[in-house]
């Protein structure tokens, strides 16, 4: 037993639920890419209902109100999908109880300071879409700094880091300036990113096959101890 | 003086096997753990894990607890009191150890003293 191999199960079972991303972030990303297909097929409907007439604004309010039920049906699915995965976590890799974890306070102080101070350089700069990008790729980063700093959750930095760097674009290559439906989708499909990230890293962890290699050599040393 | 050989010898067996070291190393991180995440997190048998988890509670360093649910019964293990401080201490023990294996040097042959 190395001490790779011991720091490997205290941070897989430390973080158990929060490397389960078919139930936390692979909702998530799936409700911010439904709103932002919803609000990219649905909200010029709006304008027709606030500046048409006649039929074409009763039509446009039946259309907007069958938005409203398919984003409840959405609502729904997400709900539904964050249970079934919960189900699934627990019927394939048991279930643990998680202890309190200490945060600290300075780091967290650090990234909320610097958010903050992106979303003024967002708004300052007219760059709107700055400011939603921030809170997204923060709580990215805090995701990886509650679990330790550590490289096997490095892709919520990198992720999150990404995240700003789409933001940023536009200062740079203007063409590359999206709109609010396509920036949630954009986020939406990081956080997909990222829980598929840790739903791999959780099964290649826990994988019934393995650990054999451990089994084997608590075996092999209980022989000796029986053979001494 | 004990050389930091001598002991690495005298550690605590019930925690220092590998197997039980796992999941010692396992409840540690959590409040409570199932039985089912126990095997998938060691790679142990069902029978392997029991007689390990069986071996530590009879050491008073884990606490196995059987509740009902959904008509199945469900085996939780945490750690006692007296097991978070066996595992607490044996890491502090370990790292000391690593620190004197680090500085440690075989001492020099004496030159034999010349008699009569």
């Amino acid at each position: 037993m190395t001490r790779r191999e011991l720091d490997r199960i205290r941070l897989v079972t430390r973080d158990f639920r929060g490397l389960q991303g078919l139930r936390t972030l692979v909702p998530m990303g799936l409700g911010f890419v439904g709103l932002g297909l919803g609000c990219l097929a649905f909200c010029p409907q709006l304008t027709v209902l606030a500046i048409g007439y006649g039929w074409a604004k009763v039509r446009a309010a039946l259309i907007l109100a069958g938005a409203f039920v398919l984003a409840l049906v959405l609502v729904y699915l997400v709900v539904l999908f964050h249970v079934r995965a919960g189900a699934y976590y627990r019927r394939l890799f048991g279930d643990v109880e998680e202890r309190p974890q200490s945060f600290s306070l300075s780091s967290v102080g650090v990234i909320a300071g610097a958010a903050l101070l992106l979303m003024v350089i967002g708004v300052v700069g007219k760059n709107e879409l700055l400011v939603p990008f921030t809170m997204y790729a923060a709580a990215l980063i805090l995701y990886w700094l509650a679990r330790g700093r550590r490289l096997y959750s490095i892709h919520h930095l990198l992720l999150g880091l990404l995240l700003l760097a789409i933001a940023g674009s536009p200062w740079f290559v203007p063409s590359l300036r999206l709109s609010t439906e396509e920036s949630m989708i954009v986020v939406g499909l990081v956080y997909i990113l990222a829980g598929l990230l840790d739903h791999r890293l959780l099964v290649q962890e826990l994988h019934p096959h393995r650990g054999a290699a451990c089994e084997a050599a608590g075996d092999d040393l209980q022989s000796q101890e029986a053979r001494r | 003086m004990d050389t930091p050989f001598e002991r690495l010898a005298n550690l605590d067996r019930l925690v220092h096997e590998p197997t039980r070291l796992a999941i010692l190393a396992a409840l540690s991180a959590c409040a409570s753990a199932d039985f089912l995440f126990l095997q998938r997190i060691t790679g142990l048998t069902k029978g392997n894990l029991s007689s390990h988890l069986a071996k530590l509670e009879e050491a008073g360093l884990v606490v196995i607890e059987k509740r009902i649910v959904d008509k199945k019964t469900q085996t939780r293990a945490r750690l006692s009191d007296a097991g978070r401080e066996a595992i607490e201490g044996y890491w502090q023990e370990m790292q000391a150890l690593r620190k004197r294996a680090a500085r440690w040097r075989p001492e020099r042959a004496r030159p034999q003293s010349a008699t009569g």
